[in-house]
């Protein structure tokens, strides 16, 4: 998937202005990080792609196609295509991993046996195809966060978008995180991954676009 | 998507065909959305399962709600099966003009007799009514203490038709027409009690549909407090789902079917109610009733009512999840 940013900007209805201004640009696939301090507007950057929220100006693209001409009927359909992973891995915590993980697929309505291939797949490529009946609750929180990437990817989406994904994660497993990513970039699926961790950032060596107060400051470099 | 890796911006061309691939809608399956619907109806049904006392409370006083209603009518229903079979034989009275000489009327008499709608007339001259009056009220001093009879001469007319509830209107129009007759003082047909029962009856019947009415509001607001509550619970989980790509549809679905549940169960058993306790009163009922009406039988709630108050309930109960989901998932908005 092909992102385009042109000057985007987005202001609170209490003022507070998250972006302004904004332009990059992300190839297919491509993986990109974004910095910035906590508050410089990475998130919101996140959430316009994700279209939680919708930018008050300039244009985003997506593969072509400007946010602002989809309805509000069409954002199902362009979140399916689009695989997130947070912080707080936001997984449900009444029902298996199995479960978590197979989500995008049911809400899709892919069928039952399609799905069982599919979550087990995923959740193979995280390392965690022994816990599958296990509730989130009992994992580690690496493990945890590994569930959030297996729901992510389980639909084959073309962006991945992943912030803060090693937030509260040690050194070691934040390692094996972003080299999770970097697998998925390898076959071809766009990443932008939204970290305050710099050192890990530098080590990864990938572009890096740098935020701070709601402006692109830095796009390039590797950190 | 097609687009190779090196490719730079956006043609006017690149738009243009990925415009057209912009997947908005995935393509309709009638299998894929039965079996969704399936899914979600025994999803939905289970999760009623492993909440039964809240599950039970909520059905039982939809069950309560209806069953109000559903007994009335029942009760109603008996009542006018009772009445429609109550037949008696009509009189029409007519009190003619005292000043009436006897060949008058007889002659009114005899032509009213010929009268297609009148089986017989009955001629009481003004002496045997006194005798009557006197056998029949023990005031015999006082009437032969009179100077003359004060009886007018009576015709009893007997219509054809006996009297009952669905032919009450018809004999009121023959009193009517025989009140015209200018020989007649006055006509009275013995039916005053039918009239004040049809009018209970019309009575009753519109109390027990403004119940009803009020009842299924009552159900309404039940069933959509109860879904308001059970999407606030499940909050988390759809914010996921839509994080995930569901359409409102996709969340509002186990809601829905939730709600139907709660409609279905709550008709079963108010259906139920009404059945065992018509049982329970047929005995002392049938018993009563019979002492005026023989073979008489206490009519129930029929398959064919049981069917019309589920279909209400069940209908009823996916409304009032509906109003309540559509309210409220829109406010819950991924932050």
């Amino acid at each position: 998937m092909e992102i385009e940013f042109q000057r985007v900007g987005k202001k609170y209805e209490s003022g507070q202005e998250a972006l302004s201004q904004v332009s990059f640009h992300l190839q297919q696939g491509e993986m990109a990080f974004l910095t910035g301090h906590s508050g410089a507007g990475k998130s919101t950057l996140m959430k316009l792609m994700m279209m939680i929220e919708r930018q008050t100006s300039g244009q985003i693209l997506v593969d072509g196609v400007d946010l602002r001409t989809l309805s509000r009927r069409a954002i199902p359909h362009h979140r399916r295509r689009v695989g997130v992973v947070f912080q707080n891995h936001q997984l449900l915590l009444d029902r298996s991993v199995f479960h978590n993980v197979a989500l995008p697929l049911l809400v899709s309505g892919a069928d039952p046996q399609q799905i069982a291939k599919r979550v087990r797949a995923a959740l193979d490529k995280v390392g965690l195809l022994d816990k599958e009946k296990y509730n989130p609750m009992a994992l580690s929180g690496g493990e945890q966060q590994r569930v959030g990437i297996a729901r992510a990817v389980v639909n084959k989406p073309q962006l991945l978008l992943a912030d803060e994904p090693t937030g509260n994660l040690d050194p070691k497993l934040s390692a094996e995180i972003m080299n999770l990513f970097q697998e998925f970039n390898r076959v071809g699926v766009t990443v932008l991954v939204a970290s305050h961790d710099l050192a890990l950032v530098a080590r990864m060596r990938h572009r890096v676009l740098t935020l701070n107060q709601g402006r692109m400051v830095n796009d390039g470099g590797f950190g | 998507m097609a687009q190779k890796p090196n490719q730079r911006g956006a043609t006017r061309e690149s738009i243009k065909a990925t415009k057209h691939n912009w997947p908005t809608r995935t393509s309709f399956s009638p299998s894929k959305y039965f079996r969704q619907h399936q899914t979600t109806l025994t999803e939905s049904f289970m999760r009623l399962v492993n909440y039964p006392l809240a599950s039970i409370m909520t059905v039982m006083v939809i069950a309560i709600a209806l069953s109000l209603p559903g007994g009335l009518y029942v009760l109603l229903k008996n009542v006018q099966s009772v009445t429609d079979q109550w037949e008696q034989q009509s009189v029409i009275t007519l009190y003619l003009f005292p000043n009436l000489e006897d060949t008058q009327a007889l002659a009114l008499s005899h032509r009213l007799s010929a009268q297609a709608d009148v089986a017989s007339v009955e001629y009481i001259s003004k002496e045997e009514g006194l005798r009557y009056f006197e056998r029949s009220s023990g005031y015999e001093q006082i009437m032969s203490a009179l100077p003359e009879n004060p009886l007018p001469i009576v015709l009893r007319v007997i219509p054809k038709q006996a009297v009952d509830i669905t032919t009450l209107s018809s004999l009121q129009a023959l009193r009517d027409q025989l009140a015209a007759q200018k020989e007649v003082d006055y006509a009275e047909l013995d039916a005053q009690w039918l009239q004040r029962l049809a009018n209970i009856l019309s009575f009753g019947q519109r109390f027990v549909y403004a119940l009803s009415v009020l009842l299924v509001v009552a159900v309404l607001l039940i069933v959509g407090n109860t879904i308001r509550m059970a999407v606030e619970s499940r909050r988390d989980e759809v914010l996921v789902m839509k994080l995930v790509g569901a359409t409102d549809a996709y969340i509002r679905r186990p809601f829905l079917y939730m709600g139907f549940w709660f409609g279905v169960l709550g008709g079963f058993f108010a259906s139920l109610c009404i059945l065992v306790l018509s049982w329970w009163v047929s005995a002392p009922a049938e018993r009563l009733i019979d002492l005026y009406q023989s073979g008489f039988q206490l009519q129930t709630f029929n398959a064919d009512e049981i069917v019309l108050c589920l279909t209400i309930s069940a209908f009823v109960g996916v409304f009032g999840a509906w109003i309540a989901v559509n309210r409220h998932i829109t406010t819950i908005e991924l932050q």
